[in-house]
């Protein structure tokens, strides 16, 4: 069995400049290499098997970030621990 | 046959549940904070308030509110139990046998949910949820080709469908959690482009912060779905998907 990570295409050098930086930009302009190159964003998988639930999933993170930008304030207080990522399996 | 629980419809029936169960939980978590602002970790209430809609959208008012938390709860167990290596033994007391009770007992929620769905739509209900919406094609489709002729539709039983509903908590509770989780993270370490977000609601919600978000307004905030699509990609919840290929020999 082989387990590919799709991390890799997501921080290509080649495909999103400053792979590490968060820019929001590089999706607004639909000429930017970010957009222009779809293969390399493998968030939701590919091919048959793609995420069925991408469209709902950009529906409800956008209702839920939108509203909570609008009703509520809130600070990130960063602790050692803050760029450590938790893996489970599921 | 599943891409009909995704249909624009049914996108704008789920999205008027979760921008109320949204703000149900933000004015509960104001309220707490207001109680005690010390700083807390956020994993848990996210993945709270995720549950509670995503099992809101798939089930409507089919499942009980008590149920919704302990499904919850048990759902949680089923992941812990989930460890990167262990041995598939369900031996009674092992984490792997606890995960199962656990799937069980949120499993007997789901088959009760979609019984009540069929007794509902079957009574001439309105679709609310997922499992409404399910439920009415394959009616609609029955009583087409009862009258048009043709092939009778497959029907599915309580238990298939709340394993497909079970199948795809599983992707709302960890990577959608995981998802809106980063997205709280970096918008606090990046305060220009939170204010940015903010010029963008007030424009299309034209100041008005309490009625509810429409899939059209959604389609009208191009800043605030980059900053979903660039959170996804530097944080992606799913790193890694499994995959395993059967090859069968067909009898035919």
């Amino acid at each position: 069995m082989i387990i590919p990570s799709i991390y890799p295409s997501l921080h290509d050098p080649n495909v999103y400049e400053d792979p590490h930086i968060l820019m929001p930009e590089r999706w607004l302009d639909p000429e930017s290499k970010a957009n222009t190159t779809p293969r390399n964003y493998l968030v939701f998988g590919a091919g048959p098997h793609r995420c069925i639930g991408v469209e709902y999933t950009l529906m409800s993170m956008a209702c839920t970030m939108g509203t909570a930008a609008c009703l509520m304030d809130w600070e990130h207080i960063r602790t050692p621990d803050s760029d450590e990522i938790q893996m489970i399996a599921t | 046959m599943l891409n009909i629980l995704f249909t624009r419809k049914a996108l704008a029936i789920y999205l008027e549940m979760q921008d109320r169960i949204a703000r149900e939980h933000f004015a509960e978590w104001l309220a707490d904070a207001a109680k005690d602002p010390q700083p807390k970790t956020i994993m848990h209430t996210v993945r709270h308030m995720n549950m509670h809609s995503s099992l809101r959208v798939f089930c409507g008012n089919h499942i009980p509110r008590d149920a919704i938390f302990k499904i919850s709860d048990e759902y949680w167990k089923i992941t812990k139990a989930l460890e990167l290596v262990n041995f598939p033994l369900a031996i009674p007391g092992t984490k792997v046998w606890g995960a199962i009770q656990s799937r069980k007992a949120a499993m007997r929620f789901l088959e009760d949910a979609c019984a009540k769905s069929k007794e509902y739509i079957a009574a001439g209900g309105e679709v609310h949820c997922m499992i409404d919406a399910w439920v009415k094609d394959v009616l609609d489709a029955k009583a087409k080709a009862a009258t048009e002729g043709g092939k009778a539709p497959r029907e599915f039983s309580d238990r298939e469908m709340a394993l497909v509903v079970l199948s795809f908590l599983f992707a709302s509770q960890d990577a959608m959690s995981s998802g809106v989780i980063f997205m709280f993270q970096h918008l606090a370490d990046h305060p220009e482009i939170l204010v940015k977000v903010r010029e963008e609601q007030d424009r299309i919600r034209a100041g008005n912060y309490q009625s509810a978000v429409s899939l059209d307004m959604i389609d009208n905030m191009p800043y605030l779905r980059a900053v979903i699509k660039e959170s996804l990609r530097l944080k992606p919840p799913v790193t890694m998907v499994g995959s395993c290929s059967v090859c069968s020999k067909s009898s035919d």
